[in-house]
């Protein structure tokens, strides 16, 4: 099917790839349905998450092991009923990126991973319980040190 | 809104499961106890308006906001 966007115009998308958030994304709860499209350069580990239902409603997204490889969304199976997902281990998580206005930095949020369950197609975002996981992880800083710089290039 | 009056160690009931208790009052701090069901989300409000805000924040993003995403992301693996 063809769907509309704000950023991209019309995009021809495979309604099986459609994944559908029961609840929505976080203070866009009135949208559930959005599909995961490339951004020019497929390498790229940045993706958009772009909603169906508002061409103007999109996010990017990423996977988080590749800037935190230890990090582990710990969640509870029992709230992850609304997307039927009996196996956590099936899960794709992945986190949405933001961008500073001056371009000076940019983070991912690893406290509101999108859980997805790839099998049904449905996902949800979580919260996570613990507070050590930071809203606006910092993955790259104009402003960063030496020291982080290094730990960033070793990627 | 139900506004309600306890005591310290007293507690409310909500619907069949939920259960909320008086653990401790310290000058303006209350320490409330949290009984639900695993299925309930339970979190302190403001962690809650701190994503949808990121939410919103990170929705505004564009296309050319990527082009610098993508930018850093090329020096990282060249580094």
């Amino acid at each position: 099917m063809e769907i509309e966007t704000t950023r991209f115009g019309r995009v021809e998308i495979d309604e099986n790839l459609i994944i559908t958030l029961p609840e929505g994304m976080l203070g866009f709860e009135d949208f559930k349905r959005y599909i995961i499209l490339d951004h020019f350069d497929r390498e790229s580990p940045f993706k958009w998450f772009q909603s169906i239902d508002d061409p103007s409603l999109a996010f990017v997204i990423t996977d988080p092991l590749i800037f935190v490889p230890d990090y582990r969304a710990k969640i509870h199976t029992e709230e992850l009923k609304s997307i039927e997902l009996s196996d956590a281990a099936t899960a794709i998580t992945v986190v949405i990126v933001n961008i500073k206005r001056d371009h000076s930095e940019i983070t991912i949020n690893l406290q509101g991973p999108v859980i997805i369950n790839p099998e049904k197609k449905l996902a949800k975002q979580a919260i996570l319980r613990t507070d050590n996981h930071a809203v606006r992880h910092v993955i790259f800083s104009k402003q960063a040190n030496q020291e982080t710089r290094g730990a960033a290039i070793k990627l | 809104m139900l506004v309600l009056t306890r005591k310290l160690g007293e507690s409310i009931t909500i619907g069949d499961d939920i259960k909320v208790s008086i653990i401790e009052i310290k000058g303006k701090q209350v320490r409330l106890g949290i009984e639900a069901p695993q299925q309930t989300a339970v979190h302190r409000e403001e962690i809650y308006q701190k994503i949808q805000e990121e939410n919103r924040m990170a929705a505004l993003i564009s296309p050319v906001h990527l082009k610098k995403i993508g930018a850093f992301w090329k020096r990282v693996q060249k580094g």
